[in-house]
């Protein structure tokens, strides 16, 4: 599980589609984060999404200044992927790529079997298909 | 996940989160990479976030420190914001300075 | 023994260590290397902080830290039998964040009156920001 990976199913999980999800839980299951960039300033929000570039989407932030003295609330924000110096991630993250992960495990048995099939009579026509 | 959604999420991985298109004609904050900060009115973007913003005002900063915002600004009307230097682009709707959320905590 | 790899690649073999990684704003983090990529973008698991000032010590747990690579200046692996050895007092959080306040605030000054004394010579950059704060890592995800 790569770096990128782990923010990428920290923002795939259904957050919000929880079936149990009252208001609270549905607040707490948001996965939260501290985002902290070169500059020293620090970003807690709620991730919405993150890219190839760690670029990242965040929701209901507080904004803290360098100093820690300043803070300012912000409905969403985009911070540049560059501009990071670390990310602190809650620690339930490791549970959900457990999960993804068994996910994967469980699916990937059919696929190399497709596969395999496929490959077999004619090796030259099926990487382009096998990797859809 | 069939093949279809597979190549669906191929190309999200591929694209940047940024989506500035509802923030068009809106109020926005951008700071800068070295401490720069302004706002102003999102006319336009491009893919390497590159801004056009009008009626932009920028906070001047303390001369000591670069990275201390002052009460000051200063008008810069219409302005192209190189992408490279952006470091965060919020939407000035909704923002607001509020007291220490953190000590509760303490 | 496995081959070395040469490089970022040599991180491979640190995985599941214990590492301490130095940043370049001077923090030094603690923790299981979990994931590593070709960015030398680094995920470690029971986190802490560790702060030193003097011959006392104090740990500030983060949980798990994701690192861009691009901010570290080194890291290296704990051997714990020999950490436990190492002649440091270890005292709690507020203390060693009241002293690290202390000794930061000295440092900042003492860069404060260097640049002023650079820019009388016509020397402007920006010093790379050391940190200093207290509240921050009281917070609560």
């Amino acid at each position: 599980m790569l770096p990128l990976t782990l923010l990428r199913t920290a923002q795939n999980h259904p957050m919000v589609s929880g079936s149990h999800s009252s208001d609270a839980s549905l607040n707490s299951a948001l996965i939260s984060k501290l985002v902290e960039l070169k500059n020293g300033e620090t970003f807690n929000g709620h991730l919405v999404s993150c890219d190839n570039w760690m670029n990242i989407h965040l929701r209901e932030v507080i904004c803290t200044s360098r100093d820690g003295d300043k803070f300012v609330r912000i409905n969403e924000c985009y911070i540049r992927g560059s501009t990071i110096k670390y990310l602190r991630i809650p620690d339930e993250v490791i549970d959900l790529v457990k999960e993804e992960h068994n996910r994967k495990e469980s699916k990937r048995p059919q696929v190399k079997e497709r596969k395999f099939n496929k490959a077999m009579p004619n090796k030259f026509s099926a990487p382009k298909k096998k990797k859809m | 996940m069939n093949a279809g959604d597979a190549k669906n999420a191929e190309k999200k991985k591929k694209e940047s989160v940024f989506d500035l298109s509802k923030y068009l004609d809106k109020q926005v904050r951008v700071k800068f990479q070295g401490g720069r900060e302004a706002t102003g009115v999102l006319k336009g973007f491009d893919q390497l976030l590159n801004l056009v913003l009008d009626n932009t005002t920028e906070f001047l900063r303390d001369p000591d420190d670069p990275y201390k915002l002052t009460e000051d600004t200063r008008p810069l009307g219409l302005v192209v914001c190189r992408g490279p230097a952006v470091v965060v682009v919020c939407p000035v709707d909704g923002m607001e300075q509020i007291p220490n959320p953190f000590i509760q905590h303490e | 023994m496995s081959q070395y790899l040469p490089g970022t690649a040599s991180l491979l073999e640190d995985l599941d260590k214990k590492l301490m990684v130095l940043l370049r704003d001077g923090r030094t983090l603690i923790g299981y290397l979990r994931s590593i990529d070709q960015f030398a973008n680094l995920v470690l698991h029971q986190a802490i902080e560790r702060i030193h000032v003097g011959n006392k010590y104090g740990d500030i747990p983060i949980g798990i830290f994701v690192i861009r690579g691009e901010n570290v200046v080194l890291c290296g692996e704990i051997d714990s039998e020999k950490e436990e050895r190492v002649d440091l007092k270890r005292v709690d959080i507020d203390e060693i964040l009241a002293e690290q306040k202390v000794e930061l605030e000295a440092k900042r000054e003492k860069e404060k009156l260097r640049l002023k004394a650079m820019q009388n010579y016509g020397l402007f950059f920006n010093a790379d920001v050391l940190y200093l704060n207290k509240v921050k890592f009281k917070q609560i995800l």
